[in-house]
């Protein structure tokens, strides 16, 4: 089997106002969102790269599309620019 | 005509990267530049008192997505230390000078500090709202202090307490009022909040402040003196005693800004301190005060994650077509919180309410809904584990219901029983807590709001 | 809005009626289209139709709604299931079967893609051949795996099935059933029953690794399930998988042989399936409606409902509202921001969507993949007569070749 390259690192964010804790996160992606209690809904912002798929299934299946993925190409602003 | 060419965001955090990513969706192709106080790329702040602390997450694993790309020239670890509203130009820490056609103002808001004089300085005295404060609190709870003391017992205040638990620490949490949470949804509310403080095993001292906190002969932080007199030891503090808008760098600028926030008309254009609004000045997010259309007779300000989106949004709009009719800035309030495994979930505000009733649930199941009412109307709901039907209440309070509402819910009271909501008196504001020059018989939303007291 | 003066205008009640008639099953869509113009309609009966978006929205997240679809009394069964409970029985009793349920499903999907290849592996001497989609794939995938998470034996299913079929008629509009009808119906429910007593108490002498063991000896403070909601909530999840997911995949099916470009696309690219399901769901729905009524008075969309009133939720139009979805009536394979009513909302949300989108996802792949040159036998296929959990009583489907699977994507 040839093997893939190594998947590209993404970024997420829950509008946790929207979430309504349906669930269908975390049991698209058991590693990515957890529960604390019954309701309280917890997520990586930045979760291992091979969870990709199972993070679009999570998107996909909320019902109330609370789950936004990063969709920018850029490279990330990681230090600061100097002034021309 | 012409759109603007220059456009400077001052503050890379929630707010300033959605209004950037704004400003290309709404078309603007000219220079963008994003100011930051902080070295770091736009993270979120909600995990920070919760996953980050846990240790679940790293604060590398909070930062946000970029939504598109927007070409941006970022100027991140150098806060702005001024601005020209004559010459337009912003000035940074070192020395530069930033020209704009059109500026937003996103500088948000900081923790209130301990004073110094009653021991702030001390090692172990932590606050925490940036991404390096929950690096060092984080770093002090995985030390297994023998105490926490919390300071305030705010949303903040409450999810530190939390999560030290979830971490077997000891921990103490002092409250100025008489209930958790008091000030932002009142005393009958706060009294199932302290439940959940005390089943979680915290030692809760209500009606209670810190006098001072005292440290050793290395200035570590040993112990600290409460106003009745008692003492509790502890190695680790955090400061949960509120916010302050990050203004101070407009000093001077002709704005109408101060710790407060920096007030701005309900389409964003901020305020010269005259009152009139400036074309080419905007501010959004936790940083701006403005006149809410449902909220007549005061200023309000909204630490709120969806209102930083939203309002950076409808400045966006405004900034770049000017010529349009402006967008008017009106959400409804929504917050949330997650502490002692439940989740808490706001809309409305329920600080404007003369009147609460449960209509869902009981305040001793953990699982209720409370609704808010003011002159019979209603204002605000709280669901507590309960985030399914939120949304029905969020229409009854846009479309001015009256109050108490008559909902018939199959897990609801026999007969509603209205209280008085017991909120703190509007004649008697925490201390040291600014309040707004408002219908005197409204307490200050504000103050409310940031909430943290 | 303007109204033609050629065409008389019908009313709501009118239109209804009309989607409902077995002739429209292939296409009720244009009938919701003209039924959306008045997103809440009061119909004739009395009773009330919800079909806007927003207005169904609100309405499954409203405090003042009741499951209970108050049946008249003669018809109430002994006990209310899940589906049509209120708090706080009914979160009492979805908490105890979430707990067995989620996470006996979270780790299915290598199991139910097994399932799908050895279904599909069946047919594979056939060069040119034809598959039943609904008989050869659609149907038995959900039913074999709905039994295994229950603890229903595999000789058992072929019974089962027909009291599923015979049962779900009397989810219809109670309006539209005979005597007769409601007479079998009953006799129906108490021959489920009984077989359930009989499989509950198999279970009760030998617990397994099964859902109704895991019910039966749960250690929850809030569990056991005392016996009698036991044979409730059994029979509701086993005509649920027995009688959604089957639509499901049918309906999917069609939708992919009527856009020869999505299951080109498909084909090529697996991570389609995710919002290729999800658009299935939007698009034609399994479950086309649900039945709620109210708890106090509703002002809504310009009306007031009153308390008491039964209210019909048209979740099939809401899908279609142009008010919330861009070219409502287009099959988008990828859709964004795909806020569907497909598995309902608030606190009746489907208990088993996540098992339903897996069984989909895993089956509309594998047809895409292995199937070549699939082709409709018959467009529109026949339809099943129910117009609630609608879908086609058969779908034939020709093709060149049937490949061996290769492992997949």
């Amino acid at each position: 089997m040839p093997t893939d390259p190594p998947p590209e690192e993404f970024r997420l964010v829950v509008d946790l106002n929207r979430c309504q804790s349906y669930g269908q996160c975390v049991y698209a992606a058991p590693t990515v969102f957890r529960f604390h209690g019954e309701e309280a809904l917890e997520y990586d912002y930045a979760p291992d790269p091979r969870t990709r798929r199972e993070v679009e299934r999570a998107a996909a299946a909320c019902p109330v599309q609370a789950i936004l993925l990063g969709g920018a190409t850029e490279p990330a602003p990681l230090t600061s620019e100097g002034a021309q | 005509m012409r759109g603007p060419e220059r456009i400077v965001v001052a503050g890379a955090s929630l707010a300033g990267l959605r209004a950037a990513e704004a400003l290309r969706d709404q078309g603007f192709d000219g220079e963008l530049t994003l100011i930051g106080d902080e070295p770091h790329a736009p993270y979120d702040r909600p995990p920070l008192s919760k996953a980050v602390l846990s240790g679940w997450l790293s604060t590398d694993h909070t930062v946000l997505p970029r939504v598109r790309d927007i070409g941006a020239r970022w100027l991140l670890g150098t806060p702005a230390t001024g601005v020209d509203p004559r010459t337009r130009q912003v000035s940074l820490a070192d020395g530069r000078a930033v020209p704009y056609d059109r500026l937003l103002i996103a500088t948000g808001t900081r923790s209130r500090p301990w004073p110094e004089r009653q021991g702030g300085a001390l090692h172990g005295v932590h606050v925490l709202r940036t991404r390096d404060d929950a690096d060092r609190l984080r770093a002090a709870l995985a030390a297994a202090p023998g105490r926490v003391l919390v300071i305030g017992a705010g949303f903040t205040g409450g999810e530190v307490a939390s999560v030290c638990r979830d971490l077997g620490l000891d921990v103490t949490v002092t409250q100025r009022g008489d209930t958790p949470l008091g000030s932002a949804l009142g005393g009958v509310i706060g009294g199932a909040a302290a439940r959940w403080y005390r089943d979680a095993g915290v030692d809760l001292r209500l009606g209670t402040t810190v006098r001072t906190l005292e440290g050793d002969a290395h200035g570590a932080l040993r112990r600290a003196v409460l106003s009745d007199g008692s003492v509790v030891e502890a190695e680790v503090a955090v400061v949960a005693a509120g916010a302050l808008a990050n203004t101070e760098w407009l000093t001077g600028s002709g704005l109408a800004a101060d710790g407060r926030g920096v007030v701005c008309d309900e389409s964003c254009r901020a305020l010269a301190d005259d009152g009139t609004p400036l074309g080419d000045v905007f501010a959004a997010g936790d940083v701006a005060r403005w006149p809410h259309p449902l909220y007549p007779g005061q200023l309000l300000r909204l630490d709120h994650w969806d209102n930083a989106v939203a309002q950076a949004r409808t400045a966006a709009h405004n900034m770049v077509h000017a010529s349009r009719a402006p967008l008017v800035h009106r959400p409804l309030p929504a917050f949330w919180s997650n502490q002692f495994g439940v989740n808490l979930k706001c809309v409305g505000l329920p600080a404007l309410a003369d009147q609460v009733v449960l209509t869902q649930g009981s305040l001793d199941q953990r699982q209720f809904v409370a609704a808010y009412g003011r002159q019979d109307r209603l204002v605000a709901a709280v669901a507590v584990d309960s985030p399914r039907v939120l949304d029905g209440y969020a229409a009854l309070i846009e479309a001015g219901a009256p109050f108490p509402p008559v909902l018939n819910a199959t897990d609801g009271p026999d007969r509603p029983e209205p209280l008085d909501p017991a909120f703190p008196r509007p004649a008697d504001p925490a201390p040291g807590l600014p309040s707004v020059a408002a219908t005197p018989s409204v307490p200050s939303a504000q103050a409310v709001l940031a909430g943290h007291e | 809005m303007t109204t033609t003066s050629a065409t008389p205008q019908h009313t709501a009640a009118e239109l209804f009626a009309q989607a409902l008639r077995h002739e429209h099953r292939p296409n009720p869509y244009p009938h919701y289209e003209q039924l959306l113009r008045e997103p809440i309609a009061r119909m004739d009966d009395g009773n009330w139709l919800a079909t806007g978006h927003r207005e169904i929205s609100l309405l499954l997240r409203d405090p003042r709604i009741s499951a209970d679809r108050l049946p008249p009394p003669q018809q109430r069964p002994i006990r209310k299931s899940l589906l049509v409970e209120d708090p706080p029985k009914h979160d009492q009793l979805r908490q105890l079967v979430s707990r067995q349920f989620v996470p006996r499903v979270m780790g299915m999907r290598d199991h139910i893609d097994k399932l799908v290849t050895d279904l599909l592996d069946a047919h594979i001497s056939e060069q040119p051949g034809h598959l039943d989609v609904v008989a050869d794939l659609a149907y038995p995938l959900p039913v074999t795996v709905i039994c295994e998470l229950l603890g229903v034996p595999r000789e058992d299913e072929s019974l089962f099935g027909s009291l599923a079929r015979r049962l779900t008629r009397g989810l219809d509009p109670i309006d539209t059933q005979t005597e007769d009808e409601i007479r079998e119906l009953q006799e129906t429910r108490a021959e489920l029953q009984q077989y359930l007593e009989g499989l509950i108490a198999r279970h009760d002498a030998a617990p397994g690794g099964d859902l109704l063991s895991g019910l039966m000896h749960s250690q929850h403070p809030e569990g056991p399930m005392d016996p009698i909601d036991l044979r409730v909530t059994l029979g509701l999840l086993l005509i649920a998988g027995h009688e959604t997911t089957v639509n499901l995949i049918a309906n999917g099916t069609l939708a992919l042989l009527r856009h020869p470009d999505a299951l080109a696309r498909l084909r090529t690219d697996p991570d389609l399936a995710t919002p290729l399901v999800e658009e299935v769901l939007r698009y034609d729905p399994p479950v086309q409606m649900s039945g709620r009524s109210t708890l106090a008075d509703i002002d809504i969309a310009g009306t007031t409902i009153p308390k008491g009133s039964r209210i019909r939720l048209l979740l099939a139009a809401g899908n279609r509202d142009p008010q919330r979805f861009a070219d409502p009536d287009r099959f988008v394979p990828d859709r964004a921001d795909n806020a569907h009513l497909g598995f309902g909302g608030g606190i009746h949300y489907c208990i088993g969507a996540t098992l339903a989108r897996a069984e989909a996802q895993i089956a509309l792949t594998a047809l895409a993949r292995r199937l070549a040159s699939p082709g409709l036998v018959a467009d529109p296929p026949p339809y099943r007569e129910n117009a609630i959990l609608r879908g086609p009583e058969s779908l034939p489907v020709s093709f060149t070749r049937l490949s061996p699977d290769n492992g997949g994507a």
